[in-house]
C-alpha cells in the first residue's frame, strides 16, 4: 500500500539549547541537532508522537524533553543515532511547564500547569507529589531552579496574580509578586540564586530580589509580549525575546537596574519563542514561530575595541597633524591601508589602520571650501574634484606609504560641476562629471588604471531631467541612474548615440545602485538596481536588440536604501538607513545582518568593502567626529535553519514543469502578509526562499500558477494581482506584478476569495473568473497585447460570502461553479456569455456575434452537499457532460458531488454521490486529488491528513497521517518520478512524499 | 482573532445595536437556541465568562420578558473576570471560573437548588502557541464542566465556545460520557473563517459512581480523577504515551442557511 512519507518540516521551534559544540531545538515533534561552528544539521530525531517540544533539560547524558502533556528521559546519544524515540514517550495527565534534574540525578521534577510538582525516579515513577495548599489555578509559565540536593524553587508564573515563588520541600510559600499586569508569561531565576525576572502581558521585564523579596527594577523596551528571558555572564545580563521578533539584551547594574544594551531584529512576523546564550562564545541562539534557528554574536554590536574607532579632530591632532580651529573633514574614502580625508582647507589626510596613525599627506589649495571625494578600492586610487572641474587623482602604493601616482587635471569643457562619479571597469578608470547646465554635456573620462595615462574624452548628450545619482559598465555601455527613478545607457563606442532612456523604472526617486548580475544564454543581462525610497528592480537589458525588462520589483519594509548587491553566498543584501540606524539586511533570508546607531540619514558616510572575506566597514561623520565600524564575517553561521513564514500559511501553489534538475518553484501566500517565492528540492523537501513579496497589504486569500508563466494571488481590499515568472537566469528565479485587477468599491474588506482561469488556446490571453466576500462574481477577460482586464460580467448570487469558483469546459459547454458559504453548490452555463467558441473542451477562437450581457444567466443548478461553507473543491471531467466536484466544509464532511449536462445543453442536474460527515474532527480546510485523479487528499484543522481511494466514484478512507502544522489550511501537490509530492501549510510547512 | 474593523462592517454588529444587545455574540446564543430550544422553560442559569453580558441579556429577556410567571424561582448568575455592568435580574460576580472558590461562590447564590442551564462563552488570551491556546480554552471549558457537575439538573444543558483545534475530538468523547447528546454547533453569526464553535450537550447524566467535590487544593484534573470520561489518570507512574479516547461529534450549523453569514462584507 502507498505510503506518506514527511521528507521535511519547516515550523515553530518553541525551545533552544548549547550542548558543547552543538544546539539542540525542539523542532515540532522532533529534536534537531546543529552543529552551530560548522551550520550542519547533524541529525532529526522524534521524540513525541504528536506533541510540540517545548522545553528541555540536560544533565550529563541524560536529557529531560517535555511538551504539552508529554515527557521523556532518554540518553543524549539516542538524539544522535536514533530517528525515532517516540517509544520512549510518556503521557501525563496536565500540562507540563517545566521540568529539571535533580541535583544527584537520581530524578526529575516535573511542573504542571497547575502549580503541581511531580517528583519523578528516571522511569517515571512519581515518587512525590508536590504543591502550595490553595494555589491550584493554572499557569502559563514556571521554571524550576535546583539549587542543591535539598534546596529547590519552583517559580510559577500564574494567569492572574503573578509570580509564586514555593520551596519544593515544605510546600511554602517564599514570595508572591504581584506587581504584573496580566498573565505571566515567563519566570526565571538567576543562575546564583539572588534575583528572579519575569515577564507579563505588560509587556515589561521585572526583577526581583530573592533574598529581599522586593521588585528591584523593571525594563521596559519590547513592543509586544515577552516570552522568555534568561540570565547569563555570571548573572550581570539579561536576554529576552518577544512577539516584537526582537532578542533585547540588559545589563543588570550593581543595584540591579536594568539597562537596555542592544536590540537584536531576528526573526519574522511573529515571535521568538526560545532563547539560550553560550557564555564562554558570547552567542545567543533564538528560534521562533517562523522556523529559524539563528546564531547572534552578542558581542558584535557591543564592543568598543579596534572594529569600532572614533576619532575627534583633537585626537587627530595628537597625531601631529596640524588642523586650523574651522577646519573639518569634508569627505573620505576607504583604501586597502585606511582612510583618505580631505578637509575644509584642502588638507588631504591619511589614517594608516595598523599603525592607528593620521598624517598629513599633501595640501592642495584647489580643494578649500567645496570638494567631492571619492575613489577606486581595486586600483588604490582615490579622486578629488571641486565645482570648477578641477580634479586631483591619487594612486597609492598597498601599504599606503607611497603616492604611485598623483595627477591634476583640469576639464575645460564643463563650465562648471556639482557632481563627479567614479568607478574602475576591467582595468580602466571611469570619471563622470556633471555639470549644472542641462545644456552642458554629460562627460566622460576614460583613462588606463595603472598609469593614469591614455586618457579619452567622452561626450554625452545629456537626456532631459536628468542628474546622475549612480553608474554601472558592461562591455562597452554604461548605464547611469537618476533621479525619477530613470536609467539612460550610452553606448561608450558610439558617443553620438542617443542614449537609450527607461523611465520611472520604480515607484521611488532617486537611484542609488546598479550592479551587474549575469549575463544568460540569450544575452539579456541582469542587473539589479535600487532607490532611495526603498524600491529595488531587477532589470534585463539587451544591448544590441535596445530591449529591456523589469523583471522584479520589490519594497524593503521600512526606511531608505542607498544601495543593495548580491553576496558571495547569493543572498541579496539591501543597506540604508531607518530612522537613526544603519542597517545592512540579507533580503533573502530576511534578517538584519548589522545595524548602527549613527543618528539618521547622513550626507557623509560610506560604506565599502574591507578587503577581509566578506568584511565591510561602515564610517560616518557624528557630531564633527570621524566613526569607523568594521562589519565582519559572522564567526559562526548566522543562521541553522531559515524558516519560512512566521504565521499561518493560507495558500501555496507549485510550478508543474521544473526549474532545473530536481527543483521546482512555489509561492506561498501568508497572514503576515506577504508572498514568498521559494524553491524546493523535490529530493529531499529542502526548501529555500528566494524571494518575500510586500505588494498585499491585508488578508491573502489564494495563490494559484495558471502556467508556467503567470502567477495570480489574491486578497483583501479586492487585491489581484498578476505576475510574471522568469527561469532563464542562473542567479536566482525572478517575479513581478504585471497587471492588477481593477477594483469596484471604496469597501476596505472586500476580499476576492477564490478565483479561476480558462486559456484562450494560442494566445497569453484568458477569461478569469473573480468570487468575493460580498456575493459578488464577475467574469473578465485578460488580453496580453494590451495587458489590461476587461470587465465581461458582474453580477451577485444572494448575501453570502463565496468562498470557492472553478469553470470547468465540457466539449463546447462552459461551467461556472461555485460554492457560497450555505454549503451548496452553484452551476451557471456561460457558453453565451464569453466571446469565445468552445470546442473539445477549450476556448479556440472569438465568437462571431458576441452581445455582451453584463448579468449572468440564471441559475443551472443548486444543490445542498455540505452544513456549512465548503472550504476547499477539486473538480474532475468525467465523461463530455459529465463532472464531479470533490468538496470539503466547515461542517467536517468531505463529498463528491456529480453534474450531468443534459444532451440539449440547457440544464445541468446534480447529485451527491458519497458523502462523509464525520470526515474530520475539525474544519476540512483544503482538499486535493492527486495521482491520477485516483486519490483524494484532504487536509482539516485538526492536524489529520487523510487520503481517500475515490476512483470508483466514492469515498474510500485509506489512510490518515498526523502533521504538526497547526491551522493545517492548504495543500498542493506534484506529480514526482516516485509518485506525488504533497506540500502543507499552516502555522508551518511540510513536503510530503506519497510513494 | 483580534477585532479589528471588520466587525465594524458586520451585519451582526449592526443588528445587535439596534436591538439594544451588547455585543453581536447574542446572536449566536439565540441561533443556537433557534436550533436547539435549550431555553424553553429554564428557570435557573449561569452564564460563565459572561462580560460584557450580551448573552446574559438574552437569558434575561427570555426568563423574564418572555414569561412573567414565578419570577421568584428564576435565578441567572454571571460571572467574568471583567467587571460587568448591571442587567435586569441577573446577579454579577467578578471572578476567575478557574478557582474553586468561585464556583464555591456560585453554589452559595443557588442555596442549594440545581441549575437548567450552564453556558460558558469564554476564551482566554491566545499566545499563537496552538496546542498551548487549546488546552487553556479546554481547561476553561473543564473548569465549567465542573461547576456542571456541581449544580445541573440531571437532564440540563451545557453550552461552551470551543475552538475546533487538534484535540477537540477529545473533548467530544469526554463530554459524551456526561451527555446524552453531544452536538458541534456553528451560528451563522460566527464567522465561518473563525474556528469557533459551540458544543452544545444535551441531557445531562451524572455518572452514578461518583460525587463531584469541590476542594480549593484541587485543581481541574484532580476534581475529575475518579470520574470516569476517559481522561487521563495518574496513580504512581506516568504512563506510556498511548491513543486517547476520541470521537467527533455531529455537526450541526444553526441560524438557517438563508441568514447572513458574517463572512460576508456589505
Ligand atoms: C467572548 S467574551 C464573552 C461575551 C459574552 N458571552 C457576551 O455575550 O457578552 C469572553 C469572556 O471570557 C472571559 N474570561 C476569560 N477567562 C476567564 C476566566 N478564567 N474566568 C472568568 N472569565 C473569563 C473574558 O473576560 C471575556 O469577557
Amino acid at each position: 500500500m502507498s505510503q506518506l512519507r514527511q521528507l521535511s518540516h519547516t515550523g515553530p521551534s518553541v525551545c533552544v539549547k548549547f550542548h558543547g559544540k552543538y544546539v539542540l531545538a525542539g523542532y515540532g515533534v522532533f529534536v534537531h541537532v546543529y552543529n552551530y561552528e560548522s551550520g550542519e544539521l547533524v541529525s532529526i530525531s522524534r521524540v513525541f508522537h504528536r506533541n510540540k517540544v517545548h522545553g528541555l533539560a540536560i544533565r550529563e547524558k541524560s536529557v529531560l524533553l517535555y511538551g504539552g502533556r508529554s515527557v521523556s528521559l532518554l540518553d543524549i546519544d539516542y538524539l544522535w543515532g536514533n530517528a525515532d524515540n517516540t517509544r520512549f514517550e510518556k503521557l501525563c495527565h496536565e500540562w507540563v511547564v517545566s521540568g529539571e534534574h535533580s541535583m544527584d540525578g537520581s530524578s526529575v521534577f516535573l511542573l504542571t500547569s497547575y502549580n503541581k510538582v511531580l517528583c519523578c525516579d528516571l522511569s517515571f515513577r512519581v515518587l512525590q507529589t508536590k504543591a502550595v495548599y490553595g494555589e491550584r489555578s493554572i499557569l502559563y509559565s514556571g521554571t524550576i531552579t535546583v539549587l542543591n540536593q535539598d534546596k529547590v524553587l519552583v517559580n510559577a508564573g500564574t494567569v492572574m496574580d503573578g509570580v509564586l515563588v514555593w520551596d519544593l520541600k515544605t510546600e511554602k510559600t517564599i514570595h508572591h509578586f504581584t506587581d504584573h499586569e496580566g498573565s505571566i508569561f515567563y519566570v526565571a531565576a538567576s543562575i546564583k540564586g539572588r534575583y528572579a525576572a519575569s515577564c507579563s502581558d505588560d509587556r515589561s521585564i521585572k526583577l526581583w530580589d530573592l533574598h529581599s523579596g522586593h521588585l528591584v527594577s523593571t525594563g521596559w523596551g519590547h513592543t509586544a509580549r515577552i516570552w522568555n528571558l534568561k540570565f547569563y555572564d555570571n548573572d550581570s545580563k539579561l536576554i529576552s525575546v518577544s512577539e516584537d521578533c526582537t532578542c533585547r539584551v540588559w545589563e543588570i547594574s550593581e543595584r540591579g537596574t536594568l539597562i537596555q544594551k542592544s536590540i537584536h531584529e531576528l526573526h519574522q512576523t511573529k515571535s521568538i519563542w526560545g532563547v539560550d546564550v553560550n557564555d564562554e562564545k558570547m552567542i545567543a541562539v533564538t528560534s521562533g514561530n517562523d522556523g529559524r534557528i539563528k546564531i547572534t554574536d552578542l558581542n558584535a554590536r557591543t564592543k568598543s575595541d579596534s572594529d569600532s574607532r572614533i576619532f575627534s579632530l583633537d585626537d587627530i591632532s595628537k597625531h601631529g597633524v596640524k588642523l586650523r580651529p574651522n577646519e573639518i573633514i569634508k569627505g573620505f574614502y576607504w583604501l586597502r591601508f585606511g582612510l583618505l580625508a580631505m578637509t575644509s582647507e584642502g588638507q588631504v589626510l591619511k589614517f594608516d589602520q595598523k599603525a592607528e596613525m593620521w598624517t598629513s599627506v599633501m595640501t592642495d589649495s584647489r580643494f578649500t571650501s567645496y570638494s567631492a571625494t571619492s575613489g577606486v578600492q581595486e586600483f588604490d586610487m582615490v579622486i578629488f574634484s571641486n565645482s570648477r572641474c578641477e580634479l586631483l587623482i591619487l594612486k597609492f602604493s598597498e601599504d599606503g606609504n607611497e603616492i604611485l601616482e598623483n595627477k591634476q587635471l583640469q576639464i575645460n569643457e564643463l563650465t562648471k560641476s556639482t557632481n563627479c562619479l567614479v568607478r574602475g571597469y576591467n582595468s580602466k578608470l571611469f570619471l563622470v562629471m556633471e555639470s549644472p547646465n542641462p545644456k552642458d554635456p554629460f562627460f566622460c573620462l576614460r583613462m588606463d588604471a595603472s598609469n593614469l595615462q591614455h586618457e579619452e574624452r567622452l561626450y554625452f548628450k545629456k537626456p532631459k531631467n536628468f542628474t546622475a545619482s549612480s553608474f554601472a559598465f558592461y562591455e562597452n555601455f554604461a548605464i547611469f541612474g537618476s533621479r525619477f527613478s530613470t536609467l539612460a545607457i550610452f553606448d561608450l563606442e558610439n558617443c553620438e548615440r542617443e542614449a537609450t532612456v527607461l523611465r520611472k523604472i520604480l515607484p521611488g526617486d532617486t537611484i542609488t545602485s546598479i550592479d551587474f548580475v549575469e549575463k544568460n544564454s540569450e544575452s539579456d543581462c541582469l542587473f539589479s538596481v535600487s532607490d532611495r525610497d526603498g524600491f529595488y528592480c531587477f532589470i534585463s537589458i539587451n544591448f544590441l536588440k535596445r530591449s529591456h525588462k523589469v523583471l522584479l520589483q520589490n519594497r524593503i519594509p521600512k526606511g531608505f536604501l542607498e544601495g543593495a548587491h548580491y553576496n558571495a553566498q547569493g543572498d541579496f543584501i539591501t543597506y540604508g538607513f531607518k530612522s537613526n540606524l544603519f542597517y545592512v539586511f540579507n533580503e533573502t533570508k530576511q534578517y538584519e545582518v548589522f545595524s548602527e546607531l549613527c543618528g539618521g540619514a547622513h550626507r557623509q558616510w560610506r560604506y565599502l568593502p574591507n578587503f577581509g572575506l566578506d568584511e565591510f566597514i561602515f564610517i560616518y561623520i557624528k557630531a564633527s567626529s570621524i566613526n569607523f565600524r568594521k562589519i565582519h564575517k559572522a564567526a559562526y553561521p548566522e543562521i541553522l535553519r531559515n524558516g519560512l513564514h512566521g504565521r499561518e500559511i493560507r495558500d501555496l501553489c507549485v510550478r508543474t514543469e521544473p526549474l532545473h534538475l530536481g527543483k521546482t518553484v512555489f509561492c506561498s501566500a501568508s497572514e503576515d502578509t506577504t508572498i514568498k517565492l521559494n524553491v524546493l528540492n523535490v529530493k529531499d523537501g529542502e526548501t529555500k526562499t528566494v524571494w518575500t513579496f510586500r505588494k498585499h497589504t491585508s488578508g491573502l486569500q489564494r495563490c494559484k500558477f495558471i502556467n508556467n508563466k503567470f502567477m495570480i494571488s489574491s486578497a483583501a481590499r479586492e487585491e489581484l494581482y498578476l505576475w510574471e515568472l522568469t527561469d532563464t537566469f542562473m542567479s536566482n528565479p525572478y517575479m513581478t506584478i504585471i497587471c492588477a485587477l481593477p477594483s469596484s468599491s471604496e469597501i476596505p474588506d472586500l476580499r476576492i476569495m477564490d478565483f479561476a482561469c480558462k486559456a484562450i488556446e494560442g494566445t497569453e490571453d484568458f477569461i478569469l473568473t473573480t468570487v468575493y466576500s460580498d456575493s459578488a462574481i464577475k467574469v473578465w477577460l485578460y488580453s496580453s497585447d494590451e495587458n489590461t482586464f476587461k470587465l465581461l460580467i458582474s453580477d451577485k448570487y444572494q448575501t453570502c460570502c463565496l468562498l470557492n469558483v472553478a469553470l470547468v469546459t465540457l466539449d463546447t459547454e462552459l461551467i461556472l461553479v461555485v460554492s457560497p458559504t450555505d454549503g451548496h453548490l452553484v452551476c451557471w452555463n456561460l457558453t453565451k456569455y464569453i466571446p469565445y467558441v468552445i470546442q473539445n473542451n477549450k476556448l479556440v477562437k472569438v465568437l462571431e456575434g458576441f452581445q455582451p450581457q453584463i448579468h449572468l444567466p440564471d441559475i443551472s443548478e443548486r444543490i445542498a452537499v455540505h452544513s456549512a461553507g465548503i472550504k476547499s473543491f477539486e473538480f474532475k471531467i468525467i465523461a463530455e457532460n459529465r463532472f464531479f466536484v470533490y468538496t470539503g466544509g466547515d461542517d467536517n464532511a468531505v463529498a463528491i458531488s456529480e453534474f450531468v449536462l443534459d444532451k440539449s445543453h440547457k440544464t445541468i442536474q446534480g447529485c451527491v454521490r458519497s458523502f462523509i460527515s464525520a470526515g474530520a474532527a475539525s474544519t476540512i480546510t483544503s482538499v486535493k486529488l492527486i495521482r491520477r485523479d485516483m486519490t483524494l487528499l484532504t487536509a482539516s484543522v485538526d492536524q489529520v491528513v487523510r487520503y481517500y481511494d475515490v476512483s470508483a466514484g466514492d469515498l474510500v478512507l485509506k489512510n490518515k497521517f498526523y502533521t504538526t502544522n497547526a491551522d493545517t489550511g492548504c495543500i498542493d501537490t506534484l506529480s514526482s518520478a516516485t509518485g506525488s509530492i504533497a506540500l502543507i501549510g499552516g502555522v508551518g510547512f511540510s513536503v510530503w512524499t506519497l510513494e | 482573532m483580534g477585532k479589528s474593523s471588520k466587525d465594524k462592517r458586520d451585519l451582526y454588529y449592526r443588528k445587535a445595536k439596534e436591538e439594544g444587545y451588547r455585543a453581536r455574540s447574542a446572536f449566536k446564543l439565540l441561533q443556537l437556541d433557534e436550533q436547539f430550544h435549550f431555553l424553553d422553560n429554564v428557570t435557573r442559569v449561569v452564564d460563565l465568562c459572561a462580560a460584557p453580558g450580551s448573552w446574559s441579556q438574552v437569558l434575561s429577556r427570555r426568563l423574564f420578558d418572555d414569561d412573567t410567571e414565578n419570577n421568584s424561582s428564576k435565578r441567572i448568575v454571571a460571572v467574568d473576570l471583567q467587571p460587568m455592568f448591571p442587567i435586569d435580574n441577573v446577579t454579577t460576580i467578578q471572578a476567575d471560573i478557574t478557582h474553586p472558590k468561585t464556583l464555591n461562590k456560585i453554589m452559595d447564590l443557588f442555596e442549594g437548588e440545581k441549575a437548567d442551564f450552564v453556558c460558558s462563552d469564554g476564551a482566554p488570551d491566545v499566545t499563537g502557541l496552538h496546542d498551548l491556546d487549546e488546552y487553556v480554552q479546554q481547561q476553561l471549558i473543564l473548569s465549567a464542566l465542573q461547576l456542571t457537575t456541581c449544580l445541573l439538573r440531571e437532564g440540563g444543558v451545557f453550552v461552551a465556545k470551543i475552538f475546533r483545534g487538534r484535540d477537540i475530538d477529545m473533548l467530544y468523547s469526554q463530554l459524551s460520557f456526561l451527555f446524552e447528546r453531544v452536538v458541534c454547533a456553528k451560528p451563522r453569526s460566527s464567522r465561518g473563517t473563525s474556528l469557533e464553535s459551540f458544543i452544545v450537550c444535551l441531557g445531562y447524566r451524572p455518572p452514578s459512581d461518583w460525587k463531584p467535590r469541590l476542594d480549593v487544593n484541587m485543581s481541574v484534573e484532580d476534581f475529575f480523577q475518579g470520574c470516569d470520561i476517559g481522561r487521563l489518570t495518574i496513580d504512581d507512574e506516568i504512563p506510556n504515551y498511548r491513543e486517547e479516547p476520541r470521537s467527533i461529534a455531529e455537526f450541526i450549523s444553526c441560524g438557517g442557511l438563508d441568514s447572513f453569514d458574517s463572512d460576508a462584507t456589505y
